[in-house]
This record gives C-alpha cells, sequence and structure tokens, in this order.
C-alpha cells in the first residue's frame, strides 16, 4: 500500500471531484460518508465520469447514462463494454490520499 | 426432455441483448443467435462519429467480445440471412435453403435505409450508413473527396455532417423541411444545432428539396428542384428508416404502420414469438397506441424485457424513452412528448423543459447529462417551472407539486 497524497479536498457528501495522478484523471465521490475513486474516464466513450452524477453507490455517465459500481467499477447498466479501474482512496489531514 | 430452444433473429443490440439477458437470467437451453452481417453484435451509433472518423476501432463496437458467446454457450449464425419464418411448424427459414426450429422466437432485425425516389441514387459516391461496411466504404471515400452534400438533417445527417467537417470536407447538408433534428427535438433546440454547424463552417440549405444526383460515372454534384446545383465528391443520403419486416411479410403476424405490434412485453400476435427495438411497435397502455423507437437504449430495454417476460420474471423498470446526439464537441440529451408542451429554459447550463400545463412532458439539456438524468426522475410529474429553471437549482431536490387545478395552455 502505498498512499499518494493529493493536493485536493474530498468532495462533499453527494458530490463528485476529479483529481489527477501523473497524468491519469481519477474521479472522486463521496456518498454517505464514504470514499471511492475510479479512472475517470468512461470505458464506452471516454466522457468524464466527474461531470456525471451519482445515485447511491453508482455513478452515472454524463454522456450515455452509463452506470458503474462506485465500490467495485463493475457496469451495472448501459453501454460501457467494460468496468472501471477502483483505487484505494483515503483523507489525511484533509487531503486526499489515492493509493498507487 | 430436450432444451427449450430459444431462436434470436437479428445480430442487433436489441437481438444481442435479449441473448445475453437470458443467459444472465440463468436460462439453460439453447440460445442461437443469427446475424445477416458477418460481424458479431455492435453497436451503430459510433458509425456516425468516432468509427468515422477513425478515433475508434471496430474492436470498441463490439457489444462483447466474440468469444464471450462461446464462453455463454450463445450460438452465433452470422451471414445468415432469414427469409421467413413459419410459426405453425415453429421454424425460420434462412437462406441458401437451411431451417432452424425454435420454441421461442425474437424478432429483432431492426430498421433498414429509406431509399428516397431520386434519380442517381445508385450512382457510385451516393453512400447511406447503417452498417460497418457502409461506414468503412464512406470512411475510404472521404480520403479523395474535399466536398460533400449529406441529404436529411435527422441524426444521420447532422452527426455524418459534423464529422466530415471535422475529417476537413467543406459540406452542405440539405433537407426538403425546416432544419435539423426539427422532427426530434422541436425549433429552440434544432436552432441551436444550427448553430453548431455554421459556427464550423458547413452550409445548411433548409426547405430543399433534391432532383437528383449527377455524374459521369460517379456522383458530381447535387440537382435541387429550384435549379441550384451543389458540387460534391460525395453523398450521404440520411432520410430515415424502416423496420425491416420484409422477410415477415408471410407471416400471420399483427403489423403496425409496417412494425411488428407487441405488448408491453415484447409478445407478438403469434405464440412464442416476440419482437424487440427498431422493429417492433410496443404497446404503450397511457398513448393507447403501439409506439416504435430507433433510439439505442430503447433497444436494450426492450430486449431485457423480452427475456425477462420469457423467463417468467417481473419485468425491470425502466427509465423513459431517451436519446443522445454528439455532434462537433456537444452532447444533446432529449426525452419525452413535446407535442402541446410550453417551453421552459434554463440557459447555463443549458437545460429545456416542456410542460403541459403544469406536467414535465420533455426534457432535453446540452452538454449537460447530469441535469438532464435528474430531470428524467420528473417527467410526467406536476413541477413548478420557475423552481425547475431557476440559477443554481439541485434538480435532485426539486419535489413534484400538486396538479393545477385547470391545465395552461391545452
Amino acid at each position: 500500500m502505498t498512499f499518494r497524497p493529493i493536493a485536493q479536498a474530498a468532495p462533499a457528501d453527494g458530490e463528485l471531484t476529479a483529481v489527477d495522478l501523473d497524468g491519469t484523471a481519477i474521479a472522486v465521490a463521496s456518498v454517505d460518508g464514504a470514499l471511492y475513486a475510479f479512472d475517470d474516464v468512461c470505458t464506452h466513450q471516454q466522457c468524464s465520469l466527474s461531470g456525471g452524477d451519482l445515485d447511491g453507490a453508482t455513478v452515472i455517465c454524463p454522456c450515455h447514462l452509463g452506470q458503474f459500481d462506485l465500490a467495485t467499477g463493475a457496469v451495472l447498466s448501459g453501454p460501457p463494454p467494460t468496468p472501471v479501474r477502483t483505487w484505494p482512496v483515503r483523507v489525511v489531514d484533509g487531503l486526499l490520499e489515492v493509493d498507487t | 426432455m430436450t432444451a427449450r430452444r430459444v431462436v434470436v433473429v437479428g445480430a442487433s443490440l436489441a437481438g444481442a441483448t435479449t441473448a445475453i439477458r437470458l443467459r444472465q437470467k440463468g436460462f439453460d437451453g439453447e440460445i442461437t443467435l443469427v446475424g445477416e452481417e458477418a460481424h458479431p453484435p455492435y453497436e451503430r451509433p459510433a458509425l456516425s462519429k468516432g468509427y468515422l472518423a477513425g478515433t475508434s476501432d471496430r474492436e470498441t463496437l463490439l457489444i462483447q467480445s466474440a468469444d464471450s458467446y462461446r464462453e455463454q454457450g450463445i450460438d452465433l449464425l452470422l451471414g445468415a440471412r432469414a427469409s421467413r419464418v413459419d410459426v405453425t411448424r415453429q421454424l425460420v427459414h434462412l437462406e441458401g435453403d437451411r431451417q432452424v426450429p425454435y420454441d421461442d422466437l425474437v424478432l429483432a432485425t431492426g430498421s433498414a435505409n429509406i431509399a428516397p425516389p431520386i434519380p442517381g441514387l445508385t450512382l457510385p459516391g451516393v453512400h447511406q450508413l447503417r452498417t460497418i461496411d457502409d461506414a468503412d466504404r464512406l470512411a475510404a471515400a472521404v480520403d479523395t473527396a474535399s466536398t460533400a452534400v449529406v441529404v436529411g438533417m435527422g441524426f444521420i445527417g447532422c452527426e455524418v455532417a459534423a464529422t466530415l467537417r471535422g475529417l476537413g470536407l467543406a459540406v452542405t447538408m440539405v433537407d426538403r423541411l425546416g432544419g435539423p433534428l426539427l422532427a426530434q427535438i422541436g425549433q429552440e433546440l434544432s436552432a441551436r444545432v444550427r448553430d453548431w454547424h455554421e459556427s464550423h463552417g458547413v452550409q445548411l440549405l433548409a426547405g430543399a428539396d433534391v432532383a437528383a444526383l449527377e455524374g459521369d460515372q460517379v456522383v458530381e454534384r447535387v440537382v435541387l428542384v429550384d435549379g441550384r446545383t451543389l458540387p460534391a465528391d460525395l453523398v450521404v443520403v440520411g432520410v430515415g428508416a424502416r423496420p425491416a419486416t420484409e422477410w415477415l411479410a408471410d407471416a400471420p403476424l399483427h403489423l403496425v404502420r409496417g412494425a411488428v405490434g407487441v405488448d408491453e412485453l415484447g409478445r407478438t400476435s403469434a405464440p412464442g414469438v416476440h419482437a424487440a427495438g427498431d422493429v417492433a411497435a410496443v404497446w404503450s397502455a397511457s398513448a393507447r397506441e403501439h409506439r416504435r423507437t430507433e433510439h439505442y437504449r430503447s433497444a436494450i430495454d426492450q430486449g431485457q424485457r423480452v427475456a425477462d417476460a420469457m423467463l417468467g420474471l417481473e419485468p425491470a423498470s425502466t427509465l423513459p424513452s431517451w436519446f443522445w446526439s454528439d455532434q462537433y464537441d456537444h452532447v444533446l440529451h432529449y426525452a419525452g412528448d413535446r407535442d402541446g408542451t410550453e417551453l421552459h429554459l434554463r440557459e447555463d447550463p443549458y437545460t429545456a423543459f416542456f410542460l403541459r400545463g403544469s406536467r414535465l412532458a420533455a426534457v432535453a439539456a446540452v452538454d449537460n447529462g447530469r441535469d438532464f438524468r435528474r430531470a428524467l426522475r420528473l417527467l410526467g410529474r406536476d413541477v413548478d417551472p420557475a423552481e425547475l429553471t431557476s440559477p443554481g437549482v439541485d434538480l435532485r431536490r426539486v419535489e413534484p407539486i400538486s396538479p393545477l387545478p385547470t391545465a395552461v395552455g391545452s
């Protein structure tokens, strides 16, 4: 486990944000006190998932409304052909850390 | 006892979805997916966009990898064209004198492009777009073309025009009617789509009827009824589609405006025969009529519904029928029926709410999929338009209101 600090605060509950990890865009979501991190790029047409929406423990792509499970990255509905990668994430001293 | 045999005719989005869903829900009989094209089932939306532009490859179009069908025990019978169905003997006849017996049959043959009666339609250089092979031919033609005329301003016309423009061609769009996607999205949104095209240098000629496509051996120009002539190295004709049911002409099935009429669970008038996707006209209890939709999401929803119904499962709840269109760097979303509605706009981010009285009857958004999806929840409910369009509104927090006593403007 190598958690790397990201110079960004966690999103507010029910919100999404995007962070940059050495050129890889990662989306971070906060739902009911839990944090989730996953690739920001939808596996369907490469839209940015952090521009999408949260619905319970799922994230919905803003382009074609594909749905992924926040915890596992699995496709729950819609066009995406493959899951998105997920990343362990935590908050230390108010800032995000992602496990690379 | 022999295994129950399901035959799906049409290796389309609806057909493949039905087959995959049957396995996901535990069906352990035989599944055969019959497709006319040589390709494993694929998604068509990118054919007018990323695939045509060369930014997404063929693999990315596939609904699932070809191997995954074998792993799931779904027999792909590709390059096989169904010629008729015998519902009494429960046989699908394929060209080449082959027959496939079924216990349950799913009709999912989709749409066929309408070929308008325009002289010169069969000249080399005149394209229509439905299949991967069509897109490959068009992409190859782009390499040696500098001017293109797109006939039709529907989804195919608008998206192909945007892609060809992005590839550097001079593009003119013509349509005998009023404007881009006008029938699909109405005046206000159509005007915005027109702006996208014009700001990218595409010429739009609305209300322009094509008299002929002309050229010496290959197409060279488009002649309009009013006498104007447009030079064209290639022409793309996208003037709509019809349900692909000609092979069912002899079958005792109830057809609705050429489509296979089905109930809300996808059952046709013949026992054991179901239909899903573009080929089907689905009974809507609320509208009291059969409705045919050509949209991506409807094909998936209907395919899943047919599979679930076949297995005796409760149908899953689905979102209202909606569509998207990608043009240039914009995404347009739309859902609902805006007949007889009043438009309430929020400019930033652009969201259009169409109200019939106080009822939210349709919703559209531009580059704002988040609010579009949030608004879908309110479709068919009574709402306060001032609240929907207030700056910074969080549509998740908007609650339906009590219906107004008298509907305004209806």
